[in-house]
């Protein structure tokens, strides 16, 4: 039944896909400029040789619809083509810098999936106690305040004036990074037995996870308290109560598990936007992610990186999806997937 | 004086290691239950003497704790480890590829070249492969004398079919760089340290050429055994380049350990170096996009050095002294151009107006308020310190407001007229100056003899591609450096039909000629008599007006000794040391 599921939803996403692809590849040729005007230096430019072997290796001497179908058929043997500011084929690019924006995201979702959660929950069951003012406080200031300018003021306090936390960076300056084996450093690290190499990365998540999970912090923290709130006053919690269980299971064991439902969407939603978002957190912490990369990519015409970055976001947003309808059915067994 | 550096290395990583568990007690003490765990862990693992995190180098060095900042209290940083940060823009490390400005660091202190320069001086051409050399009176045939006691950090002895194959595969990649060695007609080997350079013309330029970090000289057997060629056809059939990105084959005071894009390029002392060993031990490149972010890294202690800090950031650093500040001139220049062409420059087609023009620009103004003095201004747009340059410093136009409106009147203008000034949007200059502000700035010098300009900015690519098809009445552009000889920008923008002449249609043969024969002579005195009569007229004609040409600024830590700015590298990183 699950396993129909899945398949059914994968196999729906293909078209959207395609689609995808065709609107990037249309909209960034409408752009009125040839690529290799940003990628090739003025004497180069000069020289026609070297033009048109830049031409010829990334086929941009053929028409438009043959470049595409070219796109499509190299796309399905697993090949996303060579990223012209780069040099490199954008498959490898992807597989260089996403791990670094989903560690970051990673970081980002804890921080803001825990606390979140843990101040909906004082928010709810102190409701309109100063418990829940501050709690809501803090909650909207999460909301609120815009991530670069969070991420400057945290590292002018935290890095440069208390030197408490350290500054940007995956690692210290003066570290160099694990060998490259799957592109997580907490991962690499661990492989190659750097312990210290490891817990330097931990100490570098910090700040940034929390600037970037700040604004889903807030949101998941809104959503629980109010959704828990809601499901206090039915009926089946007075009934808990009237059985004379303890608050503390009517709350977390009754109630908290109906009123994550909402919050499931929300942090499935929030998921997606962290990883397309993280550009400010991840130039303001010189963290070398696909946020970056992608806007390296917009601003140099560099299409095929183009494609590869819209392409990885949208499959990362069908996954999360998946996984937050798979997790409705187990939070709430009444909800049937299919 | 190694030994002596050890201990001191030693102490202060026992420092740093203290002050590492303090900070994380506090960090524990903050209540997160991750992290205490984390600070138990590391307290049990005994970070003084955990192994670097380096790949394993040929001696060890002792590590850098984990979140150790140096901050003021801490010890000075781990002696032999220099880190700089700066807005990398790494496309490879293969020498006869890289086109960009970081490569050079990393290839000039990896690989050696025939020739070099010791700058603040880059007039003269020094040895450095080369023993000596001698050049053909038409300039045409170079004869080089090789040092015999070169080897390669491989163990391989340098010979000068090293430097043919180099040359050759430049020459054959047809890449970026490619264009540099066409010039090469043939090359021929009388003994292993003997080689013969034949030009296909005459170049009194050639030398100077060979300056260029793409002139680095390869092993070849190593680049050869990673798929490396030098035959016709290597621009498909050479597959070097993926293990030059991560490793160097070069006979350089450094070796190449890593390059992680984006992020960070790792070079180690070449425990073999024929020459005298530098002083450092490792050196990191590490790519920071953000000035304020480079700031606070150098006044924490993070790195030694920050390459892209604005010029408000170094005026505030330089008023707390709390680091140096390192200047040295870049041969990068900014220029106003104006299309000379009845159909697209309009009124600027008439020469008096753009001589007009010219004389309106309030150039001390653009100097002292945007770049705040960190710049200088040659005559035209060959940068200051190269040859013929400043013999030309008298034709160099200086505001005058009451002149320009002569000139105007006399092209039968003076009530004025409408000009477009077209430029990027969102755009820097070279120098770092923000498009909109200086093209605001000249819209403004220009208002003031009657011309009512209209801004157009455009995306920066869009802006280039319209220029390059000469399209736009007048823009404002950079021009970056391929080689250290007036040749360089005296060709592209003086002779028609080359890159920047072309865009705004700007014939004149005797100005072409002029510029032609200054490098078909041996002679630097005649050389400079012809660039300076070029420049004259080029001045005359006003195509293209030299606006600046600003100044590297590189804040260093107050522990760095024998930083100099290098046009060509950016800095020599062999000649840096620290003192703790």
């Amino acid at each position: 039944m699950l396993l129909q599921f899945v398949a059914k939803r994968i196999l729906l996403s293909i078209p959207l896909l395609i689609g995808i692809t065709l609107v990037t590849f249309v909209v960034s040729h409408l752009v009125p400029a040839d690529p290799l005007t940003a990628v090739l230096p003025e004497r180069a430019w000069n020289n026609p040789e070297t033009v048109q072997m830049y031409r010829e290796r990334w086929g941009l001497d053929r028409p438009l619809h043959e470049q595409y179908l070219i796109y499509l058929r190299n796309l399905l043997h697993g090949d996303l083509g060579e990223s012209y500011t780069t040099r490199r084929p954008v498959g490898t690019d992807l597989r260089l810098f996403f791990p670094a924006t989903i560690e970051l995201a990673a970081a980002a979702m804890l921080y803001a999936v825990t606390v979140g959660i843990a101040l909906g929950v004082v928010s709810a069951v102190w409701s309109n106690r100063l418990a829940d003012h501050l709690a809501r406080l803090i909650a909207l200031v999460g909301v609120s305040l815009p991530v670069f300018w969070l991420g400057l003021l945290a590292l002018q306090v935290f890095y440069a004036n208390l030197g408490l936390l350290p500054g940007p960076g995956r690692i210290d300056t003066r570290l160099v990074a694990p060998p490259t084996r799957t592109g997580f450093y907490t991962i690499d690290s661990l492989l190659a037995g750097q312990f210290d190499v490891f817990l330097n990365t931990l100490y570098h998540l910090i700040l940034p996870g929390i600037v970037l999970g700040s604004y889903a912090m807030g949101i998941i923290a809104r959503m629980t308290r109010s959704s828990l709130l809601e499901v206090l006053s039915l009926d089946y919690i007075r009934t808990a109560r009237a059985k004379g269980l303890a608050e503390q299971r009517v709350v977390i064991g009754h109630a908290l598990r109906n009123a994550l439902i909402p919050t499931v969407t929300v942090v499935g939603l929030t998921f997606g936007s962290l990883l397309a978002g993280a550009v400010l957190t991840e130039t303001i912490f010189s963290w070398p992610g696909i946020g970056r990369y992608a806007v390296d990519a917009a601003t140099k015409l560099d299409l095929p990186a183009i494609l590869g970055v819209t392409l990885l976001i949208a499959v990362v947003y069908v996954i999360v999806n998946l996984i937050t309808d798979i997790l409705y059915g187990i939070l709430d067994p009444r909800i049937r997937v299919g | 004086m190694f030994p002596r550096a050890e201990s001191s290395l030693t102490t202060a990583s026992a420092l740093k290691t203290r002050m590492h568990r303090r900070r994380l007690l506090r960090l524990a003490a903050m209540g997160g239950g991750l992290l205490a765990t984390g600070s138990l862990l590391a307290a049990c693992g005994g970070a003084e003497t955990s192994p670097t995190a380096a790949p394993a180098g040929e001696q060890p060095t002792p590590t850098t704790a984990p979140a150790a900042q140096a901050t003021a209290t801490a010890a000075p940083a781990t002696g032999g480890t220099f880190v700089i940060a700066r807005l990398t823009d790494t496309v490879t490390l293969d020498p006869s590829r890289q086109y960009e400005l970081t490569s050079p660091i990393v290839v000039g202190a990896c690989y050696e070249r025939l020739v070099t320069i010791e700058p603040p001086d880059i007039k003269t051409v020094v040895p450095q492969l080369a023993r000596e050399w001698e050049i053909s009176e038409d300039v045409t045939t170079y004869t080089f004398m090789l040092r015999d006691d070169v080897t390669f950090a491989s163990g391989n002895r340098l010979t000068a079919s090293d430097v043919i194959f180099s040359f050759n595969r430049l020459r054959e990649l047809k890449d970026n760089p490619s264009w540099m060695a066409e010039v090469i007609s043939s090359m021929d080997a009388a003994d292993d340290h003997t080689l013969t350079i034949t030009l296909s013309e005459p170049n009194a330029a050639f030398l100077a050429m060979l300056v260029s970090p793409n002139f680095s000289v390869l092993d070849s057997q190593v680049v050869k055994e990673h798929g490396g060629t030098d035959q016709p056809g290597a621009d498909q059939s050479d597959t070097a380049t993926e293990w030059l990105n991560q490793n160097s084959a070069g006979s350089g005071p450094f070796i190449l350990r890593s390059w992680v894009p984006e992020t960070e390029i790792v070079m180690e002392r070449n425990p073999d170096y024929w020459g005298d060993p530098p002083a450092l031990e490792r050196v990191i490149i590490r790519h920071v996009a953000d000035p304020t972010t480079q700031r606070q890294l150098l006044e924490s202690g993070d790195i030694d050095a920050a390459h892209n800090l604005d010029a408000d950031i170094i005026a505030e650093l330089e008023q707390a002294g709390t680091v140096n500040i390192v200047r040295g001139d870049t041969l990068d220049t900014e220029y106003f151009a104006m299309h000379t062409g009845q159909d697209v420059g309009k009124e600027l087609a008439d020469r008096r107006v753009r001589q007009a023009l010219a004389y309106a620009i309030d150039y001390d103004g653009i100097i002292e308020q945007i770049l705040r003095g960190a710049a200088v201004r040659p005559p035209s747009v060959i940068p200051a310190g190269l040859v013929g340059v400043a013999e030309a410093e008298q034709y160099k136009y200086v505001q005058d407001v009451e002149r320009a409106k002569a000139l105007l009147a006399e092209a039968g203008l003076a009530d004025g007229f409408d000009l477009t000034l077209t430029y990027n949007s969102g755009g820097t200059e070279v120098g770092g100056v923000s498009s909109e502000v200086l093209a605001s700035k000249i819209a403004d010098d220009l208002s003031q003899i009657g011309v009512r300009v209209t801004l157009d900015p455009r995306a920066p690519d869009v802006r280039l591609a319209d220029y390059r098809a000469g399209k736009l009445q007048c823009t404002i552009s950079g021009w970056t450096p391929d080689f250290l000889d007036s040749h360089g920008w005296a060709i592209p923008f003086g002779v028609p039909g080359e890159a920047a002449a072309r865009r705004v249609a700007y014939e004149n043969q005797e100005v072409a000629e002029l510029f032609q024969q200054a490098v078909r002579v041996a002679d630097p005195a005649e050389r400079a008599r012809l660039y300076a009569e070029g420049q004259r007229l080029l001045n005359e004609d006003a195509p293209f007006i030299c606006l600046y040409q600003p100044k590297a600024q590189v804040a260093v830590a107050k522990s760095v000794e024998g930083y100099v700015f290098n046009p060509v590298t950016q800095v020599d990183v062999a000649q840096l040391r620290k003192t703790s």
